[in-house]
């Protein structure tokens, strides 16, 4: 038996009591037992095996709770909700920001506003006209109570949306005026479609579209290249009276009290909106009626009593 | 201690029963493999976590292979770049008296070679001479715990033996 077959046997520790007898004598035996002595300085500390099974007992149960949760269907449904929420939240910061701009006019009042592609609209007194700056890319809406003039920038479709119908164009001028029964809209350039409940309507430049009372009326050939009341005017083509009188106190802070008045006779003219005096004279003298002042704020206009 | 086959290891005393059968040699492997400095206390209790984790899923006679598997990956994947070193105790007891200087010094140094010459061992070589040396395990039970045949662990012991001689006795 050689040396290595000894040291193999003696590592297995299989050696017979006669073999260490000769092993033991050999100067491989005196080196490997050194060897062994020194090597047990390498032992692993003592394992405390209670203590470390009673750490992971702790660890165990701790550690149960974080990893097995039980979660009810409704404590799903929570989060889910919640997750939801957060995420509606997110979207509508992101994207929508402030919901809507709205501008409004009040009594004798005019305003310009610019719209994010650069479309302009005049408000007329006592209007009003909102639109979504964030939707404004997808989408050219604005919605208009009262009367505005609209130079709208070359794009995709523009839409008015007012309580008397829907205009739409593509760019061009128009003016549009929406009162209580009354909607009216006047191309200057362009072409403009009209969505008025039943009606629709392709209205081109120089054309006058208006729905009074349910009554539809059409006009053609306006020479004007832009609305009256932009240079504080207010002009009327065959508007019912009552219309002129109403349009009167929005520009002026009166009331007007109409006495042996048709209210529903056509008139045709207009008035200015820097002189009460005169814009009265305006709209009486052609029909042959008087007016008064009766308050400070109060006119009382009266027919031929005859 | 003798654990049943049949038991869950989701029981408490069947796994109390598996951690007192496991945990020490369980330890004593990823310490000779990796080292003190790669928190073997740490793995043990992590291995034996994950074993609760999916007791379940294991059944009693794998539970051992799956502790070593289990605590061999974690380690090997938290070993980063600690290195492995094994120390000499140093709170050992001392062996002899009044040593001449000479002596103490030439044991002195005769360790130092020895602590490099392990450390240079391969993880495997060192863990399958440790346990056989130091632990007093037998082959066959090295065998079964770093799931390799009984004739690799004794090559691998009578390599790391004749490594050790070489470098701490220069044969």
């Amino acid at each position: 038996m050689n040396t290595e077959e000894y040291i193999k046997k003696w590592l297995a520790g299989s050696l017979s009591e006669a073999e260490l007898q000769a092993f033991r004598q050999t100067a491989d035996y005196a080196a490997l037992e050194k060897l062994q002595q020194a090597v047990q300085g390498f032992k692993a500390p003592a394992y405390d095996v209670p203590q470390a099974l009673a750490e992971l007992n702790k660890r165990k149960t701790s550690g149960k709770k974080n990893k097995l949760i039980n979660v009810s269907w409704g404590q799903m449904a929570l989060r889910v909700a919640a997750v939801v929420v957060m995420a509606l939240l997110g979207y509508y910061f992101i994207f929508s920001g402030p919901a809507t701009t709205t501008v409004t006019t009040s009594i004798a009042e005019k305003t310009t506003v610019q719209l994010p592609d650069n479309s302009g609209v005049t408000l007329n007194a006592l209007s009003s006209l909102s639109y979504s700056e964030n939707n404004w890319q997808e989408k050219r809406l604005v919605k208009l109570t009262g009367e505005a003039f609209f130079t709208v920038a070359k794009g995709a479709r523009f839409d008015v949306q007012t309580a008397g119908g829907v205009v739409s164009v593509l760019g061009t001028e128009f003016n549009v005026n929406v009162r209580e029964n009354y909607f009216e809209v006047v191309c200057f350039t362009g072409l403009v479609a009209i969505t008025a409940g039943q009606e629709k309507v392709q209205l081109p430049a120089g054309h006058l579209f208006r729905i009074a009372d349910g009554v539809v009326f059409k006009e053609t050939g306006i020479k004007a290249t832009s609305p009256g009341w932009l240079a504080n005017e207010s002009s009327f083509v065959s508007v019912p009276y009552k219309y002129v009188l109403k349009e009167l106190e929005r520009q002026y802070q009166v009331t007007v009290v109409a006495r042996n008045i048709d209210l529903d006779q056509l008139f045709t003219g207009r008035f200015t909106h820097k002189n009460l005096e005169l814009a009265l004279k305006s709209i009486s003298l052609p029909l042959n009626l008087q007016y008064k002042k009766v308050g400070e704020h109060q006119i009382e206009l009266s027919g031929d009593s005859k | 201690m003798k654990v049943a086959e049949k038991e869950n290891i989701c029981q408490e005393e069947t796994f109390n029963a598996l951690f007192a059968a496991h945990a020490k040699d369980l330890y004593n492997f990823l310490y000779y493999k990796y080292g003190p400095g790669n928190n073997p206390h740490d793995m043990v209790q992590e291995a034996f976590i994950k074993l609760w984790a999916n007791c379940h899923k294991v059944i009693v006679a794998k539970a051992r292979a799956f502790l070593f598997t289990v605590a061999n990956n974690q380690t090997l994947s938290a070993l980063a770049k600690t290195k492995t070193a094994l120390k000499y105790a140093e709170d050992r007891p001392k062996d002899y008296t009044a040593e001449t200087p000479a002596y103490l010094l030439e044991e002195k140094e005769y360790k130092a070679r020895l602590e490099q010459a392990i450390n240079e061992l391969t993880p495997e070589q060192r863990t399958a001479f440790l346990l056989n040396r130091v632990e007093g395990k037998k082959h066959q039970e090295i065998a079964e715990m770093l799931g390799i045949s009984r004739k690799a662990v004794e090559k691998r012991i009578y390599t790391a033996l004749a490594k050790l001689r070489q470098k701490v006795e220069g044969i």
